[in-house]
């Protein structure tokens, strides 16, 4: 981590935009995009937002100071590209109320779960955090540097989720 | 309080089973998905594009005072002992035929908008 840091400072310190860009592909774009994908539900979205947030990075590279490390660096711009994906596609879908129906259970008659249903009733940072919790093999460290959350925050949001969806079960 | 996975409290022992369900279902589910392989090949494809954005904005202005500065430059050769007034003439000139550009401009950047 530490000699990525000091490699992308070193390119652009040499003004090598396209190559500090390239090195920060090479060790981010699947974590970003799994960060996409975890907080806006949607694949094919989280890939064109992911787009959105590397050309970002790469106008901004110029005024990158270094002060930050330059993980917390994008993926706070990563975050903010989310949420306001996220806001605007809010603004867009508004269902009108005699649309909505209510939910089915989310455990089948043959016993199978609907996971997608049990995480839709989970709180959007409750199914963000346990979303990225599993997409990242259980590490709670990498979860709390993506969401920019304290470790302690978010293995509060993983305890509560998972009580909530085990009492889903019951 | 915080609970972790050996924790002994009341509301956790009883939840154990449940607990362990969805811990095992939730790691077949949310499987981490990846980038497709042409992501990079796309996203160059937007930096390019927005990199010739940035050069025609900014040569049609730089063609245009070049030219201009050119021919006022013939005139007042031409003219020498009006070089006053044709740089006045020239000026104005300039100022309006960029003022047009620039609408010009701006009119085929909206119609470029309006198709994607």
């Amino acid at each position: 981590m530490r000699e990525m840091q000091d490699d992308i400072q070193q390119l652009l310190q040499r003004r090598m935009f396209d190559e500090a860009l390239q090195r920060l592909l090479d060790g981010y774009e699947q974590k970003v995009f799994r960060m996409a994908a975890a907080m806006l539900k949607d694949a094919g979205r989280a890939e064109e937002v992911t787009q959105d947030i590397f050309l970002k990075v790469w106008r901004a590279l110029p005024s990158y100071d270094g002060r930050a490390l330059v993980s917390t660096w994008l993926y706070a711009i990563a975050r903010n590209a989310c949420f306001s994906a996220i806001r605007a596609e809010s603004y867009r879908r508004t269902d009108p109320l005699e649309t909505v129906t209510e939910p089915a259970a989310p455990v089948r008659p043959g016993g199978d779960v609907d996971w997608d249903r049990l995480l839709a009733r989970l709180s959007d940072m409750q199914r963000q955090v346990i979303t990225l919790y599993y997409f990242e093999d259980r590490d709670v460290k990498e979860v709390a540097d993506r969401l920019g959350l304290a470790v302690g925050t978010v293995k509060s949001h993983l305890h509560r989720a998972r009580q909530a969806l085990a009492g889903m079960l019951e | 309080m915080e609970c972790t996975p050996l924790c002994e409290c009341e509301e956790c022992r009883r939840l154990r089973p449940a607990l362990t369900r969805v811990d095992d279902g939730l790691a077949r589910h949310l499987r981490p998905p990846v980038l497709d392989a042409g992501f990079r090949t796309r996203l160059r494809a937007r930096m390019a594009r927005e990199r010739r954005h940035v050069w025609a904005d900014w040569i049609p202005a730089a063609v245009h005072f070049a030219s201009c500065g050119a021919a006022t430059a013939a005139c007042v050769a031409y003219a020498p002992n009006r070089a006053g007034s044709v740089i006045a003439a020239a000026a104005a000139i300039t100022l309006f035929s960029h003022f047009l550009l620039t609408a010009a401009q701006s009119a085929l950047d909206a119609a470029g908008d309006t198709r994607y």
